[in-house]
């Protein structure tokens, strides 16, 4: 290949990156944004009011059983969200009914309360796909079928993970880089920013990648487990192998008996759990056949009791009130345990604030290490070429525009995702599916526009538009809804606030980077208008 | 870089693309079954231990291919554990001794 082992790693690691790094931009941001999918949920669902106060948990429960227990007497499952933690917000119920000709599975339907009086509020109006389908989207990408964009991730994350392998390789001076930045001296200080954001957040880098294969598999070598195993008592190979790996539930669960028997109350069970688990530990209750003689009552701990995914539950008699099993949840050996806690280190579900606000951070500079490594692939040749005076040809300026579409056009495609939230007509039939279109139709647009613009001008442009989409987002928010930072402030609502204020704060650093590339791009022009003078003119002037 | 831009290199690194892809892939196929196979470890214990570590073994494949100085070299390499392993799954896999 190349003389020597490192030249030849560097060269990998260039191609590698090439390759994949605009697909692993998206993959990276719409990853990290994912760790803040509930409190973009929060800020996307606006119709859904907000409870300054609530009851205690155990009250909380109490609501949700009468409420319950007058909506749905007869449904086969009932289940409670009680408000704690990051994910809930709000005190939810949901039943799902039994199982019918038109309906296999039984209808599922969900209310949410106000946790002082347990009176339901309607906010199903808005449909939006909020958070859950940003972050779903840096797996399952949009418009494809999923086992393609699936198996599209898949191949770039192996690239992903061969691509930092060797790009640590080419570091000699792993140490030396974390303490080596020169700014404002061009390609040196783009190829320093680079290394700083890889090396600084590296062991979240390998972990997050190494993580997001290990979800991958099963789909990644599909023939060996289909020779090892074949389909037999109506189970798929597929799942003989996650039962095999993840265990089969341990707690058996009665089904209705038929016999009709009244439902004990809830709330003295959780003072139960309270001494197994500690105190305020309860995410979710799962009643199943609630009203029946076998009525069984299940307690679901928060996912930020453990880093693997908390698979314990404790499981009551619904009649007489009493214990039946203290669930530890099934067996998983050390293997399937790891992969389960790398999982969860990936997810992050477990992490509190600080820690999020950490995944937060190490998910941008990871973006940023992409971005930066793609603009120093189409930098590096153009110089190149600079010194021999030759025009870049037609792959840098692919390259270059692909770029840019990527990296400020993602963020502001984003940034549309949000507006369209609030734009579009709220009984609007098919309104979650527009405010992906409009995500989608605002990317395309970032890919076109450099066609027809100078480059330098359209990334000045699109970085002043990106600051603009994010920073007048909190207007947005307060001519269209209640909810504005006025209100949040004073109420304490600090989602909605912290959102707003998150989104202000996006669009002041793009008016920022907007202000610098503006700069320099001046400073550029009269060096170069200077250096085609003829010395003569040079000599009059 | 432009003085090696010659049919030849480009030939190379073709050839060296399809190792990494297509070959290191089926070589990856084969040390999994074997993982399988003869690791200690019950079979779901085993499998999973294998595909966990299979992406590991997979970069280092790719690493391998593009550090040689010859695609030849590459191809050969990989050949040269392939070949064990194909053996040892066929081995158990005509035996009807896959469990």
């Amino acid at each position: 290949m190349k003389e020597g082992f490192r030249q030849s790693m560097s060269w990998l690691h260039t191609w590698l990156g090439l390759i994949v790094g605009w697909l692993l931009f998206y993959v990276y941001l719409t990853g990290t944004v994912g760790y803040l999918d509930k409190e973009i949920d929060y800020w996307m669902t606006p119709d859904k009011p907000f409870f300054a106060s609530s009851a205690t948990t155990r009250e909380q429960l109490a609501l949700a059983q009468t409420q319950l227990a007058t909506v749905a007497p007869d449904a086969a499952v009932w289940n409670i969200q009680l408000i704690g933690g990051r994910e809930a917000p709000w005190l939810e119920i949901a039943w799902t009914q039994k199982p019918d000709a038109n309906n296999k599975r039984g209808l599922t339907v969900h209310e949410t309360l106000n946790p002082v009086t347990g009176v339901p509020v309607d906010s199903s109006a808005r449909a939006t796909g909020g958070g859950q389908l940003l972050y779903k989207m840096h797996y399952n990408m949009a418009y494809l079928p999923l086992t393609w964009a699936n198996i599209i991730i898949m191949i770039c994350s192996v690239i992903m993970f061969a691509g930092m392998i060797t790009g640590i390789i080419v570091h000699k001076n792993i140490f030396k880089d974390f303490f080596t930045f020169r700014p404002g001296k061009g390609q040196r200080s783009w190829l320093d920013g680079h290394n700083l954001l890889s090396v600084g957040s590296l062991p979240f880098h390998l972990i997050v990648t190494y993580s997001g294969l290990l979800f991958f598999v099963y789909q990644f070598t599909p023939a060996v487990p289909h020779l090892l195993y074949s389909a037999s008592a109506g189970k798929s190979v597929g799942l003989q192998v996650y039962q095999g790996t993840y265990g089969v539930p341990g707690a058996t669960i009665a089904g209705a008996a038929g016999v009709a028997a009244p439902l004990a109350s809830l709330a003295p069970m959780l003072d139960k759990v309270d001494t197994l688990w500690g105190k305020d530990k309860v995410t979710t209750v799962e009643v199943r056949n609630p009203g029946d003689a076998n009525a069984r009552v299940v307690f679901k701990p928060l996912p930020s009791e453990t880093i693997a995914f908390p698979d314990y539950s404790a499981i009551f008699d619904g009649v007489s009130g009493k214990l039946v099993e203290n669930d530890p949840g099934p067996y998983i050996y050390p293997s399937g345990y790891a992969d389960q806690t790398l999982k969860g280190l990936h997810k992050g579900l477990f992490a509190g604030p600080f820690l999020r606000f950490l995944y937060l951070f190490m998910g941008v500079a990871g973006t940023a290490m992409i971005g930066t490594g793609l603009l120093l692939w189409s930098n590096t040749r153009k110089q190149k070429l600079l010194k021999t005076n030759k025009d870049p040809h037609f792959g840098i300026m692919l390259v270059d525009k692909l770029n840019l579409g990527t990296i400020v056009g993602l963020p502001i495609a984003i940034a549309a995702y949000f507006w369209a939230n609030r734009l579009l007509p709220v009984a609007m039939e098919t309104r979650a599916d527009w405010e992906v279109h409009a995500m989608y139709l605002t990317l395309a647009a970032s890919f076109l526009y450099p066609i027809w613009r100078q480059l330098e001008k359209a990334w000045v442009e699109l970085l002043w538009l990106a600051a603009a989409a994010y920073a007048l987002l909190p207007l947005l928010n307060a001519l269209t809804t209640e909810r504005h930072l006025g209100v949040s402030l004073l109420q304490g609502d600090w989602i909605m606030a912290g959102f707003d204020l998150t989104m202000l704060a996006t669009g002041l650093v793009f008016a920022v980077f907007a202000i610098r590339l503006q700069k320099r791009r001046s400073i550029k022009l009269t060096t170069i208008t200077e250096s085609r003078r003829t010395p003569g003119e040079l000599a009059t002037s | 870089m432009s003085a090696a831009l010659t049919t030849a290199y480009r030939l190379s690194i073709f050839s060296r693309v399809l190792a990494a892809s297509v070959g290191a892939y089926v070589l990856i196929n084969l040390a999994n079954l074997a993982l399988s196979i003869l690791l200690p470890f019950e079979q779901y214990k085993a499998l999973l231990f294998a595909m966990q570590t299979s992406f590991i073994y997979y970069t280092l494949a790719i690493i391998w291919v593009f550090s040689v100085r010859t695609a030849t070299k590459a191809w050969l390499g990989l050949i040269a554990v392939a070949v064990p392993l194909a053996l040892v799954d066929a081995y158990y896999y005509f035996q009807g001794a896959l469990p």
